[in-house]
């Protein structure tokens, strides 16, 4: 199984969002893109889960093309975003539920894996409340879980730790790096680099929508010419 | 800092109209313009009808006196609704006034929240009281002063009816915080407001109901000059539009000097509730802060619930069930959305209310005639039409765009928006053919119509429904607006107007062809007129769903 982007171009108008862009991850990697704000990670994140339409290039997960066949890839995919919000006046654990059919998983499988899944992160207790009335943190794991909930291939995440605890942070990096290490992918986009230094198998560097450099972490210090123990963010600060 | 926030609203406004500016200014023309063909058809109805009544010197007063009793009845009713509305759903909602709470200026909100209800409702009631004044001018030859004075008295009912509302819902928060703490959340709160509203509408219904005119008015008394209309004036002495109308119909009788008294009622109504609302601004702060916690329900606590939950949930095993469950439970357990559905549903019961008394009269005097009974019967449609257009503007239009915020479950799932939005009409099309089922078996019962006859007006009214739901959902998902979360400004454009143009010209059509089917016509005919409605609604779903294959939801779509 193999993530794979091909000259993916994103225009809103004029704007272009994302410029001939292209990277592969395979099974077992943690792919991290980073970059400023507004330098089109999170078009490509979008872009990736169908949510966008991209201008040219393609998209495909495994043998599937996101545009070409979407129920296909899309079943393949977790998605985490940045700002989990769901409809108003259904409860956490209706959310699991709807997010289960929405992925084909049967009735008893479902039931299974939320009850495998709500104890990661202690979510037990606040399952019957309602989504809307969950802190940024609770909705946070609440996506996470869903995400994860129709045993995806490709993790894609937006931003997977801002609001959460110190502790949930920590369990959310292990269940990702855990996700990896059995097989599946991970796409993330982060601002947390010390999160990227820690799980990312490599790092992809985007700036105004242009891929600047990729690689895993010694690679890119070569590239950035910061020495062989230099931080990530030492690397970012001479790569960007 | 009240002025900040209003110039604040007047920069968001400009800021609007700084995109698309040709689109949305259009739209704002074509909404002046429905404003101003109702303004006329107000004019029009009141003038042509005192005009009428103005023949008969023994009635005229009388009857105008009935007419604006009722007619500021129910334009009192539905801003004293609008009002609850606002209160509840905006003023004690954390995210709109977050920011000012957390100022040592957080008594700004409810003044704020009170003068901008003012305000919205000041000119579409200006709008609808406006004409009115100005055909009995015509008719009756009110000076400019009475006009004026019966304006007047209309804001300051207006006035009186919104921060009344303010006043009630604090006063009741309070005593519902003093009898325990926990009593008070925004359910408690609104489902003491429905069951105010439910009275109100109940007290409203019996007292135009119970009231006979021939006995009210002493019809049958042959000595006396003039109608009496002091048991006209006692009927409705329990309602504050009752000042309103007794300004008016003084003015139009007696001239400007009888007039001031029931003015000044209602100035003194104004000023005391103003007054009140100002002693009351003390308990804002706790209420505020007990309502915008947020429901924090615990749903399936208890074993009833849990039973329950459990048969809704067994929608949830097909991506199907699941769209259906979610669309369930944002319509119903959703106070905002239950409350506007009830609102609505509570206007479309009440052209049964006013079928019952049409026909009770008819019958009490012997008035029945067959041609009149069959335009009526027949044109129960449009107004079917029309009350559907309302429910599926304000829910099933938006309902694509407004899934903006969580497009990321859907777009990313792999189910297509097309099917999302079959799934949408499924259950739209069901629930409200539904809603439609009750309220006109209700209204059918009223009707005395022959079986044959009854069984296809529910047909028409179902086919209907399944159209004109057709019509909303394809207009929002081919028109999408992803510029706003808020329903009721979604619905503000020019597809939303559309939709109810074209609803109320395909309810005119439907009359037409039922009236033509109860008066001989082929049943063939009204077979085929439902079968081109359904292959209507299939054409409209089929592009809809096409085009929603390509959209993005992010702004500026």
């Amino acid at each position: 199984m193999q993530l794979t982007i091909s000259k993916l171009t994103k225009k809103f108008g004029q704007k272009i969002a994302v410029n001939n862009v292209s990277f592969s991850a395979a099974s077992g990697e943690v792919f991290c893109l980073i970059g400023p704000n507004g330098s089109g990670k999170t078009t490509i994140v979008k872009t990736v889960t169908g949510l966008l339409h991209p201008a040219a290039g393609s998209v495909q997960i495994g043998e599937f093309d996101i545009q070409a066949q979407p129920l296909e890839a899309k079943q393949l995919i977790g998605y985490i975003p940045d700002e989990p919000t769901a409809w108003s006046s259904i409860t956490g654990e209706e959310f699991l539920r709807i997010v289960g059919a929405l992925y084909n998983v049967s009735e008893s499988d479902c039931n299974a894996r939320i009850a495998e899944l709500l104890p990661i992160f202690n979510l037990e207790s606040i399952k019957s409340e309602y989504f809307e009335d969950y802190s940024r943190g609770n909705k946070q794991k609440f996506s996470i879980l869903a995400a994860l909930l129709h045993r995806p291939k490709l993790l894609v995440i937006d931003e997977p730790i801002v609001g959460l605890d110190p502790v949930s942070a920590e369990i959310a990096k292990k269940l990702f790096a855990d996700f990896a290490k059995q097989g599946g992918i991970v796409l993330m986009v982060t601002h947390t680099l010390a999160v990227a230094e820690e799980i990312a198998s490599r790092i992809g560097f985007i700036e105004n929508g242009r891929m600047l450099a990729v690689g895993n972490l010694d690679e890119l210090r070569a590239k950035a010419a910061t020495g062989a123990r230099a931080s990530l963010e030492t690397v970012y600060k001479a790569l960007l | 800092m009240l002025r900040e926030l209003f110039e604040l609203n007047f920069t968001r406004v400009r800021r609007y109209f700084g995109t698309r500016r040709a689109a949305k200014a259009i739209t704002a023309a074509l909404f002046a313009l429905v404003f101003v063909g109702v303004a006329v058809g107000i004019y029009q109805f009141f003038f042509y009808s005192l005009k009428y009544v103005s023949i008969y010197i023994y009635l005229r007063t009388a009857i105008s006196l009935y007419a604006y009793e009722l007619y500021f009845l129910f334009v009192g009713f539905l801003v004293w609704v609008s009002s609850i509305i606002v209160i509840l759903f905006s003023l004690f909602s954390g995210k709109t006034y977050g920011l000012i709470i957390v100022s040592p200026n957080f008594r700004t909100a409810p003044k704020y929240s009170a003068i901008s209800a003012l305000l919205s409702s000041a000119w579409i009631y200006l709008f609808v009281l406006l004409p009115a004044v100005l055909a009995a001018r015509t008719v009756f030859g009110i000076s400019l002063a009475g006009v004026l004075l019966v304006l007047l008295a209309g804001v300051l009912f207006l006035v009186f009816a919104i921060y009344a509302t303010f006043v009630e819902i604090l006063l009741l928060s309070r005593i519902l915080m003093a009898i325990r703490s926990t009593f008070l959340t925004l359910g408690s709160l609104v489902l003491s407001q429905v069951i105010l509203v439910l009275i109100g509408f109940g007290l409203m219904g019996s007292r135009i109901s119970r009231l006979d005119l021939v006995q009210a008015l002493g019809i049958l008394d042959l000595h006396a000059q003039q109608a009496a209309f002091s048991h006209l004036l006692a009927n409705f002495r329990i309602f504050p539009t009752n000042l309103v109308a007794e300004t008016m119909v003084n003015v139009q009788a007696s001239g400007l000097g009888s007039a001031l008294w029931p003015a000044f009622g209602i100035l003194a109504l104004a000023l005391a509730v103003v007054a009140l609302f100002y002693g009351s601004l003390r308990w804002f702060l706790p209420v505020w802060q007990i309502l915008a916690e947020g429901s924090q329900a615990r749903i399936a606590d208890n074993q009833r619930a849990r039973r329950r939950n459990i048969i809704f949930t067994r929608m949830l095993r097909s991506s199907f069930g699941a769209i259906f469950y979610k669309e369930l439970m944002a319509l119903f357990r959703n106070m905002r959305s239950a409350f506007w559905l009830l609102f609505l549903m509570l206007l479309w019961l009440s052209h049964v209310g006013v079928n019952i008394l049409f026909q009770r009269n008819l019958h009490r005097y012997n008035f029945d005639n067959p041609a009149l009974t069959s335009t009526m019967i027949a044109l129960q449609l449009t107004i079917i039409c029309y009350f559907l257009a309302a429910m599926i503007l304000r829910f099933a239009f938006p309902s694509f765009s407004s899934e903006k915020n969580t497009a990321w479950i859907i777009a990313s799932a792999p189910i297509r928006y097309s099917r999302l939005l079959w799934i949408k009409f499924s259950f739209y099309a069901a629930v409200f053919s539904l809603l439609a089922l009750l309220v006109e078996a209700v209204n059918l019962l009223v009707l005395h119509l022959p079986v044959g006859h009854a069984f296809m007006f529910l047909l028409l009214a179902i086919v209907s429904c399944v159209l004109l739901c057709a019509l909303g959902l394809a207009l929002g998902a081919i028109f999408p607006n992803f510029e706003s979360d808020d329903p009721q400004r979604l619905s503000t454009s020019i597809p939303g107007l559309t939709l109810v143009f074209s609803a109320v010209v395909y309810g005119a059509l439907a009359s037409l062809a039922f009236y033509q089917f109860i008066n001989g016509a082929a049943a063939a005919r009204l077979w085929l007129f439902m079968l081109g409605a359904l292959l209507l609604a299939l054409a409209l779903m089929s592009l809809a769903a096409t085009m929603a294959e390509r959209v993005e939801f992010i702004k500026g779509e």
